[in-house]
């Protein structure tokens, strides 16, 4: 593991942002991968590196794996400066993880690049969390890149709502408070 | 706490604090984060899902011994496979239970978080616009 770390970071031009960019294994996503060629082209002093999926569109300007192993995976996010990808529950999750500042470019039904709008609706969910930046076109990835990293812009997330969620369990794991009742099922007791 | 590798577990770390003070025991399907939750325990039990009916009953047997052997007064998952066999035991012996629907699941509660709702006293989704007013219900989330 650690070799695999090191040889990330071996090829940093320098000084520059470690990016690293993912788009998942099920479908392609184009869209996202030619917008971070375009601003890669602009900014050649940032090491990119895209893990493809599915995409066909090779960049010019990053490197790139279609297939990245689990590991490999693992080492570049952990390594990386900043996160781009799309609006994938893994993804954020991963980001909450390491405390890694995420972008996130949800996919669209319309254009192809999902089933369903699902995405949309995760990024709604997640554009006012903390470390966590939704963008939508080649222009707003740009300017999101283009703002310098600050200490501690990592994705930690909404404090409110996870203290609330962990005083919820508390309580009802001490016995302090009765849970909200609810139908169990045809063949048991409720309660 | 019981979840699954991955997603389900990072989302259940989070919820660690819940019980600050108690001892804790971890039950997940892989052993990699044996360093991550030390000193508290871990047990390791096989992956399955739906697909592969034959892993599922390897995982059930896995799963009574380890609830049966730990004797928890409170289980917690956030799912998958692994949390529905830690409550439905749990139940048995007579467990406090909790679901805590995974993260990933926006559009609809898993299918391991319907079938599990008869054994969870707390039965709780993470996305509100899926709570109902006989469950599951929306109390916060881990993000």
């Amino acid at each position: 593991m650690a070799s695999t770390c090191n040889a990330v970071r071996a090829v940093l031009p320098g000084g520059g942002c470690l990016i690293f960019v993912t788009v998942g294994t099920q479908l392609p996503f184009e869209r996202l991968i030619r917008a971070v060629d375009a601003w890669a082209q602009a900014n050649r002093t940032e090491d990119i590196i895209v893990q493809l999926g599915k995409t066909r569109y090779q960049p010019v300007f990053c490197r790139y794996q279609s297939f990245v192993e689990p590991q490999e995976w693992e080492a570049y996010f952990q390594q990386a400066d900043r996160v781009v990808s799309h609006a994938g529950m893994g993804t954020i999750l991963k980001a909450m993880d390491y405390a890694k500042p995420l972008m996130i470019m949800p996919r669209r039904a319309a254009l192809g690049e999902h089933r369903n709008d699902h995405q949309l609706a995760t990024a709604a969910r997640f554009r006012h969390t903390a470390g966590i930046q939704v963008i939508e076109s080649e222009a707003e990835l740009a300017a999101g890149l283009a703002e310098p990293l600050a200490a501690g812009r990592g994705v930690t997330g909404n404090c409110e709502s996870l203290e609330r969620l962990v005083q919820e369990i508390r309580g009802f794991a001490c016995g302090l408070r009765k849970p909200p009742p609810h139908q169990y099922g045809h063949e048991e007791n409720g309660g | 706490m019981v979840s699954s590798h991955g997603g389900h577990w990072v989302q259940m770390r989070r919820l660690a604090p819940a019980f600050e003070g108690m001892t804790i025991h971890y039950v997940t399907t892989a052993a990699g984060v044996a360093e991550e939750v030390a000193p508290a325990g871990l047990s390791v039990v096989p992956d399955a899902n739906l697909d592969d009916k034959l892993a599922l009953l390897r995982l059930a047997a896995s799963m009574f011994f380890v609830v049966l052997w730990h004797r928890p007064d409170v289980i917690l998952s956030t799912g998958a496979a692994p949390g529905f066999f830690a409550l439905m035991f749990g139940k048995l012996l007579k467990a406090k239970t909790i679901w805590v629907d995974s993260l990933a699941n926006a559009d609809r509660v898993s299918v391991s978080g319907v079938k599990v709702r008869r054994f969870a006293d707390l039965w709780l989704t993470q996305w509100p616009q899926l709570a109902t007013p006989s469950g599951p219900y929306y109390r916060g989330a881990v993000v």
